[in-house]
């Protein structure tokens, strides 16, 4: 008996730790093809991109805690295929190993610029350790950056090069920031937000090609303009890493596909994270979320699941993002929305309820941790809520869901 | 070091060695008390931290702001008036000895 888990990021690290703790008593081999100890990412757009959390303070767990649990970590090691029929995983360096159970917690990669100069060594990304630190070991050498994309990476990242003192540029490729995943209240919020600390925020804007300067780069846009910089920063999505499990033979589509157990098409085989596309029971849709939750909640699924103790997932979507002092706290999937509901108590303090077919699916909350919670503990099923009390501030949050949903 | 005791949801306890200047919260995932889910890493987002502070530790600790406080009220069904997040509880050498009850985890 043993369990092979590749990836050792959140979701990884989590399954390993939950193995033991539902009762595992076999080998647990957590392999990452990194050479740090397994790490945080939330931190390495915000905390540690601004030097405010030391290199160990983003460790998952403190090194020995892997000897007390008896997790065998293989770091700097990469697996380069899954041989399903022989329950076996080859690694790069020639060996290979053995599992009764593999779980696949392989995460996301960038998706990298393919304009004209996207090689040149000012371009950096924000996804893995070694992103942050090549950012920061430049630090001191930057002063203009031009943050392209307008997701949640790219606000992150415009707001701590802020933060450090650097004249930022956005270039966002749409008509507002969040476009993909917000509502445009929020979207012109962090506008705002962003204008009001000096980032300079250019919309509906491409970057069209990046050449070399006498210093730095410059960053030729789609609106004619040409943008000197010394470094530049891009966040523009990722795709789910799944070619193992493709090339093993596994279902794949938009992710490695699951079942409510976070078993993949084989049946020695799991898949959670970011990597995973899987059937949300609330959402009754086929969805991939890239999340700390997501990871965190999938990996119990699957531990429960090798040990015998099968417990279906249906955990409620949340999400967080701390720009300069703003924190954006979210619960649920708001795709689709047909309605919303604003209760605003201030400027800076407000909460975006997002209605479908009149049911309550999500809530984005500004500022707003007492609404945020409230409405993520009644979020575990759909159900219609008064639109009226949801939008008035002198009604009391929870009284709002309670006479409802009759909780 | 300081001695840090978790008391778990089945009543027995860890002591554990922290650092000074660590949240509680890192003691407790540093040392395995897994019931201390922590999701969102300390940034005070996600509650999934709560522990009960023994009373009479009270006076030793700083209040919780105006965020825990929300969190804590809206979150945790059987919140108690010493229920804290322990990601906002940083630990000095006035804590050597701290008492700390862990309850089950709502997540």
């Amino acid at each position: 008996m043993s369990c092979i888990i590749i990836g050792a990021s959140h979701a990884g690290v989590q399954a390993a730790v939950n193995l033991r703790a539902q009762g595992y008593k076999d080998s647990i081999t957590l392999i990452n093809a990194e050479s740090v100890m397994p790490y945080q990412r939330p931190p390495l757009s915000k905390a540690f991109l601004q030097d405010a959390l030391p290199e160990q303070r983003l460790w998952l767990r403190p090194e020995a805690f892997y000897q007390q649990k008896d997790i065998t970590l293989m770091l700097s090691t990469r697996v380069v295929s899954i041989n399903a029929t022989d329950n076996s995983i080859s690694l790069e360096n020639g060996n290979s190993l053995n599992y009764c159970k593999l779980i696949i917690a392989t995460g996301a990669s960038i998706r990298r610029l393919t304009i004209p100069g996207s090689e040149l060594p000012q371009i950096h990304y924000l996804r893995d350790h070694k992103d942050t630190v090549g950012i920061k070991e430049q630090i001191n050498n930057i002063e203009k950056v031009v943050v392209i994309g307008g997701g949640y990476i790219g606000l992150e990242a415009a707001a701590s090069m802020a933060k450090l003192g650097k004249k930022v540029t956005l270039l966002i490729n749409s008509e507002r920031p969040l476009a993909k995943s917000t509502c445009t209240i929020v979207s012109d919020f962090f506008t705002k937000l962003h204008k009001s600390h000096g980032i300079d925020i250019k919309l509906n804007t491409q970057a069209k090609s990046i050449e070399k300067a006498a210093q730095g780069v410059i960053v030729n846009t789609s609106d004619d303009d040409a943008l000197a910089a010394d470094a530049v920063i891009v966040g523009i999505g990722v795709t789910p890493e799944q070619s193992l499990a493709e090339n093993a033979g596994l279902t794949v589509e938009n992710g490695v596909c699951v079942n409510e157990f976070m078993r993949t098409s084989n049946e020695d085989i799991y898949a959670i994270g970011d990597c995973v596309s899987f059937y949300h029971p609330l959402y009754k849709k086929q969805v991939r979320i890239e999340s700390v939750q997501n990871a965190t909640d999938q990996s119990k699924t699957a531990a429960s699941a090798i040990c015998n103790q099968p417990t279906p997932y249906n955990a409620t979507p949340w999400f967080w993002s701390d720009q300069f002092d703003a924190k954006l706290q979210i619960a649920g999937l708001s795709d689709g929305y047909d309605d919303t509901v604003i209760r605003e108590e201030s400027e800076n303090s407000f909460a975006v309820f997002y209605f479908k077919a009149k049911q309550l699916i999500a809530v984005d909350t500004m500022n707003q941790p007492k609404t945020f919670m409230a409405t993520r503990k009644h979020l575990t099923r759909l159900v219609e809520v008064d639109k009226q009390l949801l939008a008035d501030t002198n009604v009391n949050i929870n009284h709002v869901f309670n006479p409802v949903t009759g909780a | 070091m300081l001695d840090i005791t978790f008391i778990l949801p089945d009543e027995t306890s860890v002591t554990v060695a922290a650092n000074e200047g660590d949240s509680l919260m890192q003691t407790a995932v540093d040392n395995g008390i897994e019931q201390i889910a922590a999701d969102c890493g300390g940034c005070c987002s996600c509650a999934t931290c709560h522990c009960i502070v023994a009373d009479n530790w009270q006076d030793k600790l700083t209040p919780p702001d105006a965020t825990e406080s929300d969190l804590l009220s809206n979150a945790i069904e059987d919140a108690q008036k010493n229920s804290r997040l322990s990601c906002q509880i940083f630990l000095d050498a006035t804590h050597d000895g701290l008492v700390v009850h862990v309850p089950e985890s709502e997540w």
